[in-house]
């Protein structure tokens, strides 16, 4: 038997080999003794390397003496990995997901870093350019780079900018029978006005043609909707069990959005008025409430915004607003992209369409394999399906100057100290932030990066649909990009603590452990109330606040 | 038809040339050590041998282990102690992120372990976790076991295959399987709750109530490899004669089992609990495979809590003293208990020698 | 009446130094599934059997599927078999690793043959390593510092090591051990592990009247060790060498972390699982993958099944 087996294994093995073997294979890129080489890794993510490749192009068209080796890999260069490989490692130059303080904060690391300051500082003439990389970077970013050393250097520059967002069908949206959109009117509309639809309403902006047309400006209209979808037999959520962290950030945007840029940004800079809470502290432009200072910064977490972003996921969860699968161990984030684009497919059998999915901005590109399938299998409807990003519920009492997304991914450039070629790394960091550069990585892309840079129609329409809303919440002025992490010098040295444990974790009096409200209010059922959850972020956090390091 | 058989016919040519070449490179490894024992021997047996003196003998002796060992040794200075040595004195340090180094702070470390492990709501039933996850894999998993091994010493029927399957789980790469368990658990089993006509299925992998049980089920379910083959390894050193001699009195299978095999493979057991102490303060369950760095706290053990704060997300520098000092502290307990565990065994067990 | 001419056969068989396993296997046979004992063992391995084996066929027949099929049908058979998948899989299990002439790309077959080659040599000096380590321990009592390696394997099982991969490294970048595979297999020298206490175990259960006696007769220390010790300890040794190399074979990490430019097969599964943009990430090819990685170690185990477990290993006694 055994032996039968065994022989039918050999004869399958001997069968593959000429399978194999022939395959015409492109085998890497080969040194060219007459140039030099400069190394880069980036992480290769979401995002991809396309648009690296399309840089590394242009730049050898400009220096034909430089040839750019670029290798994308995930685990070897990030955080630790990259730590202890950066110093004897092959490559000059990294662009990496790893927050900069990672790299910066920590004297023993900051040494294996290149002072890039001068590079920085230094207009890009050589591209024909009159701003330098330090004058097209946001205010915040710049503060926030130097603010991670001592010395006020620069030591890594930004690298994208990305924020958690539900994202949601537009063609569902725009059914004619069962259309979404909400009309000035409160009524609900297909928005097709050339089929005699009612136009959609301005939305939360207040200016029509921009990406939040038609969609809940707040938390009441957002649950009208999300009965309505109920009531067509439309599943109104998914997510990918394993990354809950996305779903986390989402509710942070929630909280930052009742509270608003000023009060948000207390979180991380430990220092101002926190006007949402109760206090008769004013600062020098007349605003009260309660003086939020390093000492006293636990506070923060009676933030009322916190409360409405927990009475939001209670909702969902209580009323069964999601997929049935979405917390199932093995339903990761690429079965939820799946589940959310084949829902299309099984709503022709009978199934439930899928309207939102919580993800970050990346997904369309790791979806790209599946969306091209689908169009092969069952036809050209399911390509070029437009997507959006769903607005972010005002409550009652919030803030309503702007909406506010909150970017929580870190991700930078850097150089290491010892590079082989350090001016061509230095050459390369800044051909990659002209004007043009910028543009083709957003292009390719959809991922902005925090620079002052804007897209031309003709780019905007090499983009899609869901891209196009990306930039639009980036350049548009009516919204906001918070970045949850600052320069204090108490977020900074806590860096993991006020990245990921602040926000949502917190341990209960009885030993229960919180980490993001949908997992919890799933998980705990009616044993943890929004009460229950809002007292054990403060007391939680309270007892830690002697504990972080100063 | 005629296809087929030429087909077939391949595939045993193909069998049978793999087979004599295996059989060939066998001899010829065997025909080489033979032949260097051989050269060896003549080399060394050309005079008559002396009868040497005792210090002579016990120079040689001690020629003979400085050769066994010192490589072995030198590679424990390099490789560990030279390693990890920053690892012990971290017990005593504390990080400072503002200088970004760390300064000595005596036993604030092992105080602050020691609190967690009595009064922190989150940690202290960690202890109990751990603890009920060891006594459920010496109480199941461990004699399971042990008759598996026996009942597939003993060949009954279809034993083959028993072994091959329960051996499987150590050979398929840990990723895969827990694929696969994770969507068999997801999709299957609460298909066939329904279909027993149960409403709502559990999610028994995310309900904190059922995911502990898991867990434990996963890792004796996966755990029967590398132990089986050690105990069928013994068994099948069992003398036939002592067997046999059993069987002629007629003692059934669980008594042959629980008087002959057990005190027989005496030597293999203690091994295994010895060794099993340890798990108590590293023992991780599955946790990292199912759950990352973020498995639930209410299913968590010592293990794993000092392992995710030393490569958990949140992980830093600051961090590392702490889990040293945990390390240190269980060692502390553990090595004394381990080595009087095997000091009771050796004493008190059935030792045959044979 | 019959059971009992089957013991007298067997006895003879013992008296006449026959061998007898397969009368021996009868017997059981015909006893077996009259003792409850047995029948509950039984029944447990059956379902042990069933609730391994069909995840597995479920993987494998889902590896047959397209995307499509299987986002839609995740437990039928294939809605049309997609043996391409296989091909395609093998053609993309592949690591670009920096040379010095730049870029190459190491396709699946380099990388079982590199896997075995360091899978092989790393065992072969680690179990070397541990088996002697342990003999001296077991045996050599009367040396302070056999004695001490007991203890010393048990404490250093115990204490958790903590953020020591960078001095780690730097240690292998000064010996010139980084990124070489020969000299990383050499590293594996060390005893430290569960293995040397099994080692311990078996060394201390051989008796050391066969030692003596050799001793007697003239033997070195040496002989004694490789041409009585270890071949009693043979069951031993083979088992823990395979099980050593299967733990080898599956390690990935050792690709992210000490050697960059010699990839080996499960690494690249490891990339492949992870992978989020490229074409070939659905869970079929997912699963393809696994299989292609599982098969080599597949056959490896069934063809050394034998020397793995079973009664026809040479060891003890019976050799």
């Amino acid at each position: 038997m055994v032996k039968k087996i065994l022989a039918i294994l050999i004869a399958a093995i001997t069968m593959c080999a000429p399978l194999c073997a022939c395959t015409p294979q492109n085998d890497g890129e080969e040194i060219d003794p007459n140039r030099t080489q400069l190394y880069i890794g980036i992480f290769e993510g979401g995002w991809g390397r396309e648009w690296i490749d399309e840089m590394k192009k242009g730049f050898e068209a400009i220096y034909p003496e430089v040839q750019l080796m670029i290798e994308g890999k995930k685990d070897e260069f990030t955080n630790d990995n990259l730590k202890a490989s950066i110093e004897s490692g092959q490559y000059d130059m990294y662009f990496s997901t790893a927050s900069p303080s990672d790299f910066v904060a920590n004297e023993s690391v900051n040494n294996k870093l290149m002072d890039i300051t001068e590079a920085v500082t230094t207009p890009l003439t050589e591209y024909g350019e009159t701003r330098s990389i330090e004058d097209k970077m946001d205010p915040f970013m710049q503060s926030y780079m130097k603010a991670s050393n001592s010395s006020g250097k620069y030591y890594t520059i930004p690298m994208y900018t990305s924020f958690y967002n539900i994202v949601y069908d537009v063609d569902l949206f725009e059914n004619d029978k069962k259309p979404l959109y909400f009309a000035e009117d409160g009524t609900f509309t297909s928005g097709k006005t050339e089929s005699g639809a009612k136009a959609k309403s301005a939305g939360q902006d207040g200016v029509a043609g921009t990406y939040d047309d038609g969609l809940p400006v707040t938390w009441d209209d957002f649950k009208k909707l999300l009965s309505k979808m109920v009531e067509y037999n439309i599943c109104p959520f998914v997510w990918g069990s394993d990354v809950s962290a996305y779903r986390a950030d989402y509710f942070t945007t929630v909280w930052a959005n009742y509270e608003g840029e000023e009060n948000f940004k207390l979180n991380f800079t430990f220092d101002g008025i926190d006007t949402s809470q109760a206090g008769t502290d004013t600062d020098e432009s007349g605003r009260t409430g309660l003086r939020i200072t390093e000492q006293n910064g636990y506070e923060l977490q009676k933030q009322p915004g916190k409360r409405y972003a927990l009475e939001m996921a209670k909702y969902i969860i209580n009323n069964n607003l999601y997929h049935g699968e979405s917390f199932y161990g093995s339903f990761d984030y690429l079965a939820a992209q799946n589940a959310y684009l084949y829902s299309k497919y099984r709503e022709s059998e009978g199934g439930q369409r899928i309207a939102m999915l919580i993800e970050g901005g990346w997904w369309e590109n790791e979806a790209k394999a599946t969306i091209e399938e689908m169009t092969t299998k069952y036809g050209d409807e399911y390509a070029n399906r437009r997507f959006g990003i769903m607005t972010v519920p005002r409550f009652e009492g919030g803030a309503t100057e702007k909406t506010l997304y909150s970017v929580t991914g870190n991700s930078v450039v850097l150089i290491r100290k010892n590079a082989k070629q350090p001016d061509w790394a230095i050459k390369f960091l800044r051909y990659t932030t002209t004007d043009e550069n910028l543009r083709l990585y957003t292009r390719m892309t959809g991922s902005t990066r925090a620079y002052d840079y804007e897209l031309t129609k003709e780019d905007l329409e090499q983009m899609s649909y869901y891209k196009r809303s990306l930039w639009d919440i980036f350049s548009n002025e009516n919204t906001g990009l918070v970045y949850a992490y600052g320069p204090s010098k108490l977020a900074l040295n806590n860096q993991s603590y006020f990245r990921s444990t602040w926000n949502w974790n917190a341990v209960t009096s009885t030993g229960r452990q919180l980490n993001e409200p949908l997992t919890v209010f799933e998980q705990y059922g009616d044993q943890v109330s929004v009460d229950d959850y809002l007292t054990a972020l403060y007391d939680y956090h309270k007892s830690n606040w002697n504990s972080l390091n100063r | 038809m005629e296809n087929e058989k030429k087909k077939e016919s391949v595939f045993v040519r193909a069998a049978k040339a793999v087979k004599n070449g295996l059989k060939k490179a066998w001899a010829a490894v065997k025909k080489f050590f033979y032949d260097v024992s051989v050269a060896v021997y003549r080399k060394t047996h050309k005079k008559p041998r002396k009868i040497r003196s005792y210090s002579a003998r016990r120079r040689s002796e001690i020629l003979f282990l400085v050769c066994l060992l010192a490589y072995p040794i030198l590679i424990f200075f390099v490789g560990y102690v030279y390693v990890n040595i920053n690892s012990v004195l971290l017990t005593f340090q504390t990080y400072d992120i503002d200088k970004g180094v760390f300064y000595w702070s005596g036993l604030t470390n092992i105080k602050k372990v020691l609190s967690d492990l009595i009064s922190d709501p989150v940690i202290s039933p960690m202890f109990g976790r751990s603890l009920s996850s060891y006594a459920i894999r010496m109480l199941i998993g461990f004699p399971l076991n042990i008759i598996f091994a026996y009942v597939i010493y003993k060949k009954i029927p279809f034993s083959g295959l028993f072994q091959i399957v329960l051996f499987l789980p150590s050979i398929i790469s840990s990723m895969v399987v827990t694929l696969m368990f994770k969507n068999f658990v997801d999709y299957i089993v609460p298909a066939v709750f329904s279909a027993f006509g149960m409403k709502n299925p559990p999610n028994l992998l995310f309900d904190y109530q059922t995911a502990f049980g898991m867990q434990n089920f996963y890792t004796i379910w996966v755990g029967f490899g590398s132990q089986l083959i050690l105990y069928s390894g013994a068994m099948s050193r069992i003398p036939d004669s002592i067997v046999e001699f059993g069987e002629l009195e007629g003692i059934t299978m669980f008594k042959e089992f629980w008087h002959v095999t057990i005190p027989m493979i005496w030597q293999t057991i203690t091994i295994f609990l010895v060794t099993g102490v340890a798990t108590i303060f590293t023992g991780q369950l599955a946790l990292f495979n199912f759950y990352g760095t973020n498995a639930p706290t209410e299913i968590q053990t010592i293990g794993y809590y000092f392992f995710q704060r030393v490569v958990g997300e949140a992980a830093t520098y600051a961090d590392y003293p702490y889990a040293a000092a945990g390390g240190l502290l269980f060692t502390l307990v553990a090595a004394p208990v381990t080595l009087l565990a095997r000091w009771l065994l050796e004493k008190f067990g059935p030792n045959v020698e044979f | 009446m019959t059971t009992e001419n089957n013991t007298c056969a067997a006895m003879a068989d013992v008296g006449t130094k026959l061998v007898k396993g397969k009368k021996q296997k009868s017997k059981i046979r015909k006893t077996f599934m009259r003792q409850p004992f047995s029948i509950i063992i039984f029944v447990l391995l059956v379902f042990y059997v069933i609730s391994f084996l069909s995840p597995l066929i479920w993987a494998f027949i889902c590896s047959f599927k397209s995307r499509t099929d299987f986002v839609l049908n995740k437990f039928g058979l294939p809605e049309e078999w997609m043996f391409e998948n296989y091909p395609a899989v093998f053609k993309e299990l592949y690591i670009r690793v920096l040379t010095k002439s730049g870029f190459k790309n190491v396709y699946a077959w380099q990388l079982i043959g590199n896997a075995l080659f360091y899978s092989i040599g790393s065992t072969l000096v680690t179990t070397t390593s541990h088996c002697i380590t342990a003999y001296a321990a077991a045996r050599y009592g009367k040396y302070l510092i056999c004695r001490l390696l007991y203890p010393l394997v048990i404490v250093v099982m115990l204490l958790p090591i903590v953020g020591s991969l960078a001095s780690e490294l730097q240690m292998l970048h000064t010996i010139g051990a980084y990124d070489n595979v020969v000299f990383l297999m050499f590293m594996k020298g060390g005893f430290l592990g569960t293995n040397f206490l099994i080692f311990y175990a078996t060394f201390k259960g051989i008796s050391w009247e066969y030692a003596e006696a050799a001793f007697i007769d003239g033997a070195s220390h040496a002989r004694v060790l490789f041409t009585i010790m270890i071949p009693l300890a043979m069951t031993t040794v083979t088992a823990l060498a395979l099980l050593t190399f299967i733990g080898y074979w599956n390690d990935w990490s050792v690709n992210v972390i000490y050697l960059p430019n010699f990839p080996m097969i499960s690494y690249a599964l490891y990339t492949f699982q992870n992978n989020t943009i490229n074409s070939i990430s659905s869970v079929p090819h997912r699963l393809a993958a696994c299989m292609i990685v599982l098969f080599p170690i597949l056959v490896i185990f069934l063809v050394f099944r034998k020397k793995l477990m079973g009664n026809l290993t040479v060891g003890g006694l019976k050799g």
